[in-house]
């Protein structure tokens, strides 16, 4: 019996070490096709789910366009998502999470307040934050491992505060900000900008994200009898805040930058005729047709074009580490990225400046049929 | 006057829609002494049960009864396969309260999934009615109407039905209860049904107003329970005043600060009130730890 025992042993165990002595064993394999995983830290859940979908959808796109072409310097780029539920203390666990199960080089984030929570746990751990989502002013120079992707609130904020107070002469403005950074960013940037034009707001005030009703600021702003009112909140309170000024009869014009760009507004009946900002980046056509084929979606914001050119930066930055014969760690990606510094997007060529941030024109439009119609664009140079 | 006045509108509004969540706490927290946090979940069923009949065109009063019938069913759900388990395992507070939370988590995961995370707009943008400069959605007018009907007919059973006396007596002394041969574990269940239906009126009227989502039953279930502990524990009045109060200082507050300071002075005097008042306005002593029943 113990003879027959130690037989079956020996023949598991040659049948155990065949793929090995074949030249076929599975680790042979997976070294063949190296991973290289990214993360992403996106609201998937709760307020900005919207945001967080239309994020993903378009990372998910740009990951498999790197793929097919053979990945980013023989490495198959494999992005993980977290869920920040637009929260900055469930961003921090989640970013933790991130780092401690797959060790990123390079994280994809949105959102001012999420992106600037985390920004020094990446620092501290080497890890690259490219922020395709977040447009709060304080994230320029936030961090050295911080690259804003996106244009951030100034640029939009002062072409619509000249856009109002120079163009339609508008002498009066009233904010209503979503309560978190890059809302309380967006307001007071507008404020600067727009006094600076001539204007005066006559009254800030805040809303609580996600909250349902908006008719104490709104019964107020119109006490304050301004000449229009800019939202700096986000899509679905956007457009549950323009069915409520409607209600009200607050009977102004609406303004608000690209965080307006949303099906969610586009579909709100009330939203017709806001004035809305966005960063003028026209996607490629096969950009735009490939994105419609999979996701049966008009690019109508900038996001999809931010986070495609989020990954791409970091495709490149990886193929040039690889180059140059080093390992794609978070310092090697983040000296790549300052020293390629000019990267061809889908919407046109951008380059880093030295505090992380990237410039580009902006368009003043109006919501017409569901749709944005562009009247203008503005380049601002500075 | 003119901006008085629509604070003024929008506080009994929105208070309409506190009072019913408070109340409905205040039913099941009174009964039970059990931290219900999932309260949150039973305006989020209703809601959507409101929103899926309602998009069938079977109008706002077929969303109305079917968000009733949605909220009673979360309640009795919850009650019985989680609550009444735990009970006869002679669960602490906390360990409800854990469950409690986890309960909810669970069921606004299962709703974004069935759902999606999006805001759900109903198909009825609804009319607003116009009192000179005052001016605010009709379906608000009719939820003010209906919460002092929901008010009353609360006040009625507890007064006048064996139901309602079986409820104030467990609420009031558990093991006199027993002893007195109430079915201690159908009164909680009872509780749980009437607390959970009685949100139903302002899940609809807000999905109405502003959409239905998964996550916006917390803030409310949240002033509905700090209503009822700043009203008083056992004080059906105390809860239902309390939360009218707190939409009123919500609204009206704006009049003396802005929107940023409300929630911290609504918030600071419901700690000032706890410190004076350790039973709440209205509240008379606490009847103890632990339901178990």
């Amino acid at each position: 019996m113990r003879e027959t025992w130690t037989w079956f042993r020996l023949a598991a165990l040659a049948v155990a070490a065949a793929p090995f002595t074949l030249g076929i064993a599975p680790g042979r394999a997976a070294a063949e096709e190296k991973e290289l995983v990214v993360g992403a830290l996106l609201a998937m859940t709760g307020q900005g789910a919207s945001y967080g979908k239309i994020m993903s959808q378009a990372t998910d796109l740009a990951v498999d366009e790197v793929n097919r072409a053979g990945g980013a310097g023989g490495y198959k780029l494999v992005v993980k998502y977290e869920d920040h539920q637009a929260k900055p203390d469930v961003a921090v666990l989640a970013f933790n999470s991130l780092l401690r199960r797959y060790s990123p080089p390079a994280v994809l984030s949105s959102y001012t307040s999420i992106t600037l929570a985390v920004a020094p746990i990446a620092a501290r751990n080497n890890v690259v934050v490219l922020n395709a989502g977040g447009q709060g002013d304080s994230m320029a120079g936030a961090s050295p491992y911080l690259f804003n992707v996106i244009p951030l609130n100034g640029l939009e904020a002062e072409v619509l505060a000249r856009y109002l107070a120079t163009t339609k002469k508008l002498p009066t403005a009233a904010v209503l900000y979503a309560n978190d950074e890059g809302g309380r960013n967006a307001s007071s940037a507008f404020k600067k900008f727009y006094e600076a034009a001539g204007g005066r707001v006559t009254i800030a005030e805040a809303s609580q994200l996600g909250a349902s009703d908006f008719r104490n600021q709104l019964a107020k702003i119109k006490s304050t009898k301004p000449s229009v009112l800019v939202l700096a909140t986000y899509g679905k309170d956007t457009a549950i805040i323009a069915r409520q000024a409607k209600e009200l009869d607050l009977g102004i014009p609406v303004a608000q930058n690209s965080w307006s760009l949303l099906p969610e507004v586009f579909a709100e009946p009330a939203s017709e005729g806001m004035i809305v900002t966005s960063i003028a980046a026209k996607p490629s056509q096969a950009f735009a047709d490939e994105y419609q084929r999979r996701y049966h979606a008009e690019v109508q914001s900038v996001y999809p074009i931010t986070f495609y050119n989020g990954v791409k930066v970091i495709a490149e930055a990886v193929k040039k580490v690889v180059a140059d014969g080093k390992k794609p760690t978070g310092d090697n990606l983040r000296e790549a990225i300052l020293a390629i510094r000019r990267f061809d997007g889908v919407a046109g060529p951008f380059v880093f400046r030295d505090n992380g941030t990237v410039a580009a024109p902006v368009n003043v439009g109006v919501i017409e049929k569901g749709k944005t119609k562009v009247l203008e664009t503005v380049q601002i140079e500075k | 006057m003119g901006l008085f006045g629509q604070l003024l509108a929008n506080g009994v509004a929105n208070g309409a829609a506190y009072v019913l969540l408070a109340l409905g706490f205040s039913v099941i927290y009174n009964a039970t002494r059990e931290f219900h946090i999932a309260h949150a979940g039973a305006f989020t069923a209703a809601g959507y049960a409101g929103h899926v009949v309602h998009d069938r065109g079977l109008g706002l009063w077929g969303a109305l009864a079917a968000a009733v019938a949605a909220g009673a069913l979360y309640g009795f759900t919850l009650d019985a396969a989680v609550y009444a388990p735990l009970r006869r395992l002679r669960a602490s507070g906390l360990q409800i309260f854990v469950a409690s939370l986890g309960s909810l988590t669970i069921f606004s995961a299962a709703i974004e999934i069935a759902f999606g995370p999006d805001n759900l707009l109903w198909s009825t943008v609804p009319s607003v009615l116009s009192l000179g400069s005052v001016r605010l959605p009709a379906p608000f007018a009719v939820l003010v109407v209906l919460t002092a009907a929901v008010v009353a007919g609360v006040h009625l059973l507890m007064t006048r039905t064996v139901r309602g006396y079986e409820l104030r007596a467990v609420s009031d002394n558990l093991e006199l209860s027993r002893g007195a041969g109430i079915r201690v574990p159908a009164a909680f269940a009872f509780a749980y049904v009437l607390g959970s239906a009685l949100v139903a009126p302002a899940a609809v009227v807000i999905g109405l107003d502003a959409g239905t989502n998964p996550y916006r039953g917390l803030h409310l279930s949240l002033v509905g329970i700090v209503a009822t502990l700043m009203g008083g524990i056992g004080s059906y009045a105390g809860a239902v005043l309390t939360a009218l109060a707190m939409a009123l200082v919500e609204s009206l507050g704006l009049l003396v600060s802005s929107s940023e300071w409300t929630r911290v002075i609504l918030y600071g005097l419901f700690i000032a009130v706890l410190m004076a008042r350790p039973h709440g306005l209205l509240g008379a002593a606490v009847r103890g730890k632990g339901a178990g029943a």
